[in-house]
Formats: structure tokens, sequence, C-alpha cells
């Protein structure tokens, strides 16, 4: 009967035990503080009890760090957006946030589009001072950005994903950029002298890298072999086709003569705005012979 | 693949194909003018101007030119780089300033041409023809005798005061775009507290310094104060142009050292949550004494438990008590004979 007793006692003992340390661990786990309350001589002591509420993040000083922004030729420039984002529940509290670049001709509402709209550009935040974190944020904008004023907004969040956003104030101004390149180099047929090129067949492409049309302005060097022998650049023609040899646009030697290929301002990467110039040259009785070798010029101009 | 879709697949295709093949170095200018309407007799106007490249493996070495339309106003215009220099091979972006100097006595008219800054050519071996790119810059300029006024803002911001400074500061930057002096007609100031609740002080200040023409300057804009150091504020501003409010905006400012605290950059949620969630538990009673306490009662009580169970079913205790029975059983029988 003794032993029975004892087993039993010791089941219980073990049973009382676990069902402790389960409710001990439940109270903790649900926040009950186990802590005891200091208590001062001679003060009454009383509770009070409050409930700190989010605060919504408020973002200021949106800014674009350079008030004119020129554009890279065929590639991209980098921008950065800074702003200063205020959260009362203290800096820390900020979490996170991300940019729109936007052409004022749209609004910070836009959709993606690398002419006019940059959106979920990734911000880095400083350090927490006081209720303020600072964003900035950094993005890669095409050659073919649209010129004219460009304003950024920012969106923060805090740590209980409460939203803020404000917009620059200050817009800043993409300038334009007239930009082509065109093929490397060219080599006309061979010749005798007193001969010219039926037609203009040899082909130069002249691509628009920048975010504006154009036409090109063109000259050449006269042609040159050895110490003596020269073709003067006359002697070169071009056109925006295969023309006979005589209609072609003679090339100047002295001043950049205006062209009109009429070059659409890109909207895409790689430039989706290129033409092709034509070209043929003639060899003047009595040259000397010998590979004679030139520069042609091209420069882009507004259109 | 719709039928009516082959066709733009191809022009895609062939378009990079094309455009990978003439992979070359480009040249551009930005902005490609230098374009002034309200110049007076006298007047001074500046206009940078990058010159771009998109290959910048080599030196470019450049020449500037002027074109014959131009010949009558050479003298007024000077590049600040001289008429030849050389973009250094790695510089993607080379400003040159370009300033316009009309004499006193520069007759009243419209005056344009061209500016042409063309590459020094490079021969390259096997080649008949070789290709240089430059750029072209537009001269549009007009003198008149007429005044003009305008100005446009370009940036503002309030600077951080000492401890005990007195003088709140916001800054201006200011471009004036006209042909006379020219300044934002008042710039207006409300303070509020850290949490933008109670107006601290508010003042106008129509005193700002003249930007002169065709400049761009940074000016400010001050007011008296007396703010308690060590704590954030807010500043709402106002600029006007003319009777005309042209802006208004907030910014942030402080006073003395405020308490810097780093915190991770760009997450979603701080790391002691995290390892919360993860967890679905909270630690920080560990560090309880109480419950540590009464957590070593238990154990010690439970280990008592465990212990007395074992002996019993080891035999050892009741090994005990069968002797202590036996000798019980012997001392009656005993007291019985």
């Amino acid at each position: 009967m003794s032993e029975k007793i004892k087993k039993s006692f010791s089941q219980c003992l073990a049973t009382f035990a676990l069902i402790v340390i389960s409710v001990l661990v439940l109270l903790n786990a649900t926040g009950t503080d186990f802590s005891v309350p200091e208590v001062k001589a001679g003060e009454a002591t009383s509770s009070a009890s409050g409930q700190v509420g989010n605060a919504t993040p408020t973002v200021s000083a949106v800014n674009v760090a350079s008030t004119t922004i020129d554009l890279n030729p065929n590639n991209t420039t980098s921008v950065i957006i800074t702003g200063t984002i205020t959260d009362t529940n203290g800096g820390s509290d900020i979490s996170s946030a991300t940019a729109t670049l936007y052409a004022t001709s749209t609004n910070e509402n836009c959709s993606a589009n690398d002419n006019t709209c940059y959106i979920s550009i990734t911000c880095t935040l400083g350090a927490a001072v006081g209720n303020d974190r600072n964003a900035t944020c950094t993005t890669n904008i095409w050659f073919h950005s649209n010129p004219g004023g460009w304003g950024a907004s920012i969106l923060a969040a805090d740590n209980s994903n409460a939203t803020g956003t404000a917009t620059d104030t200050v817009p800043s101004t993409v300038n334009t950029l007239n930009a082509v390149i065109v093929t490397e180099s060219i080599t006309y047929d061979t010749l005798s002298p007193g001969n010219n090129m039926a037609s203009t067949t040899k082909t130069i492409y002249a691509t628009t890298t920048g975010n504006a049309a154009i036409d090109v302005q063109i000259k050449g060097n006269d042609m040159t072999y050895g110490a003596t022998g020269t073709i003067v650049a006359a002697n070169e023609r071009y056109a925006t086709s295969t023309v006979g040899w005589v209609s072609g646009n003679i090339a100047s030697s002295t001043n950049y003569v205006n062209f009109e290929v009429d070059l659409a301002k890109p909207t895409t990467h790689p430039s989706d705005s290129a033409d092709i110039i034509y070209w043929g040259w003639s060899v003047p009785g009595g040259t000397p012979i010998g590979t004679y070798s030139g520069t042609l010029f091209f420069n882009p101009v507004s259109d | 693949m719709g039928l009516n879709k082959i066709p733009q697949f191809l022009l895609v295709t062939l378009l990079f194909l094309f455009w990978a093949g003439i992979c070359q170095a480009g040249f551009g200018v930005s902005p490609p003018w230098v374009k002034c309407e309200h110049l007076l007799q006298g007047s001074h106007f500046e206009q940078t101007i990058s010159l771009v490249q998109s290959d910048t493996k080599t030196d470019f070495y450049a020449t500037v030119e002027l074109s014959s339309e131009l010949s009558g106003i050479k003298d007024w215009i000077k590049i600040d780089k001289g008429m030849e220099f050389t973009i250094l091979g790695g510089v993607q972006q080379f400003p040159i300033k370009i300033t316009v100097d009309v004499p006193q006595d520069a007759k009243l008219g419209e005056y344009g041409g061209y500016i042409w800054i063309s590459g020094k050519p490079v021969k390259e071996a096997g080649t008949q023809i070789t290709t240089m790119t430059g750029g072209t810059i537009e001269v549009n300029l007009k003198v008149t005798d007429k005044e003009f006024s305008d100005w446009t803002l370009r940036d503002l911001g309030v600077r951080n005061l000492a401890k005990d400074e007195k003088t709140i500061k916001v800054y201006l930057k200011v471009e004036n775009l006209g042909n006379v002096k020219a300044r934002p007609s008042k710039v207006h100031l409300d303070i509020y507290d850290d949490n933008h609740q109670n107006l601290l002080s508010s003042g106008d200040n129509t005193e700002l310094d003249w930007i002169p023409s065709f400049q761009t300057q940074e000016i400010t804009a001050e007011f008296p104060v007396d703010l308690e150091p060590t704590q954030q504020y807010w500043a709402e501003i106002e600029i006007y142009k003319e009777d005309e409010l042209l802006l208004a905006d907030k910014r942030r400012f402080n006073v003395g050292e405020i308490p810097t605290k780093e915190v991770p950059g760009q997450v979603s949620k701080p790391l002691e949550e995290l390892e919360e969630s993860e967890t679905g538990l909270k630690f920080g009673f560990l560090k309880n004494k109480i419950f540590l306490f009464s957590l070593l009662g238990i154990v010690l009580a439970v280990g008592l438990g465990f212990g007395i169970r074992r002996i019993r079913k080891s035999g050892i205790g009741l090994e005990i008590k069968i002797k202590k029975k036996t000798a019980k059983r012997k001392k009656v029988k005993g007291e019985d004979d």
C-alpha cells in the first residue's frame, strides 16, 4: 500500500511540475510581465497604462541632386534623388523608401517608360537622427530620356507598413542632347583618273544617340597620298539614296554644311533612329596612282 | 506568334544587329546652343555646355571653329578652354564655358551662327576614308534696348543651427533669366515643433540679395529665432515673385546635436522582430529571477520524483522494505514464541 502511495506521489509531482512549466512558458509567450514593480518608500503606488499608436512617416525635401542633367550619348546617366523622412515614433521606425523620377509632362503616378518615367528606384536610408532618416536614391536614365523638366517623388514606409510620400517642388532640367554615331570608315571603288563612280553606293550609317531629333552637318578633308598627291574634298559627293554621282551633294572642305536626314528622337535603346548617307567619288584626270585617304566629319545639329 | 507580328520582330532584330555592327565612338553636345534674346549693350552672358562622348578609351583632340556668320561678333565670344583642347580618355562629360560680352556700342539686332567642335582625324591602317563625329553649338543672340526681368528658383533648403545659434538661414538658388538684377520679393517662414503641431515662430524677409543679370547664385534669407537646442523642427517656407506665391514647401532642421542611431538600411523589419516571428516565442523571460528560481525548483522536484521512481523500479527500495518487513515479522514471531 505504501509503495503505491509513493509511486502515485511521484507521478503527481512530475505532472504538476510539467503543468507549471507549461503555464509559465505560455504566460511569457503572451507577454506577461514577471518583474516586480519597484516601490519607493513613502510613496503611494498606482498603475497607469496607455498604448502608443503608430505615426505615419512624413517625407520632405525631395530633390534631384543636379539642377541640370546632361545625358551621356548611347548610354545611361546616373541621377541621385534625396529626401528626408520623419517618423514621430523615432527615426529607427522608418524601414524603407522607393523613388520615382518623372518628366513633368507626366506625374509621380506614371507608368515605367524610359523616355518619361523611372519607377521603383531603390533608396538607401541613412542613420536615424532623432525622428529623421535621410533617403538617397540612385537610378540610371537612358540617353533618350525626354528633355525638359523632371521631378521626383519618394514613398517611405515604417515598420508598421504605414506610408508617406512627397514630390519635388523644384524640378530639375534634363538638357537637350544632340548626339550621333556613324560608320567608322568606307572605301570607294577603285577608279582610273578622269572617272567617277556611276552612283553613290558607299554607305555611312548615322544613328541618333541623344534625346532630340537631328540633322547632320558634314564636311570633308581633302584626300591625300604621300607628300604631293591630293584629291580635293569636292570630288566626294553624298545623298540620302543611291543617286548618280553628278546629282550628289558636294562635300565642303571649308565649312560644315547642313544635310537634312530628319533623324527622329530615339524612343528606345538601342536607338531606333538611324539613316543611311550614300557616298561616291571621282578621280580627276592627271591624278598620280596611289591609295588616297581622307576624313569625313559629321556633327549633329537640331532638326 | 501571329503573322502580323513577324515583320515587327524582324525589324527589331535587324535594328539590333545593325546597331551592334556600328557600335563606334559617338559624340554629343548638351545643351547644343548658346541662346539669349534679351542681351543689352554691355551685357555679360555665360552658358556652360557639356561635350559628351559615348566611348572614352582615347583622348579627343578638339579644335573649335566659328562659322562665318559669327565673324562680326567673334570678339564677343570666349571659350574658357580655348580654341584647341584635349578631352582626356576616361572623361565622359567635358564642360566648357562660353561667355558672351556685348560691347556698349553693339548694334541692336539678331546674331546667329555655329560654333563647331571637331576631333583630330586618326588614320586607321587599311582604310581609305575615316569618319569623325564632333559637336555643333548653335548660337542665337539678340541685342535689345528693352529691359527684361525674370528669374526661376533652382533649389531651396534650410541649414541646421548650432546649439546657441539665433539665426535661421533659408538658402535659395536663383537663376536670373533677365537682363536686369532680380531677386525674390519675399520669403515667409513659419517654424513648427517636432510634431509639426505648434507654431513657434514666424517672419518675413524682403531684403534679399540681388542676383546680377543672367547669373545663377545662392542667396540666403535670414530670420532671428530663439529655439530650444537639441531639438528638431519643421520650417514651412513660402517664396514670392512680386505678389504671387511662387512656391510653398517644408523642410526639417535641427538645432544642436541630435542623437544618431545606426539602423540597418533597407529592411522591412528590425532584426529583433524577425527573430520573434521566426520562433513565435519571446525569450526575455529567461532574464527574470523569479521565473528562473521557479523553474529551478520545478526541475529539482521533477528530478526527485523521477529519481524515487527509478530507485523503486530498480528494486533497491523494495529490498529495504522486504528486509524491514522480515525483521518486523521475526520480532512479532519472537514475541509470540
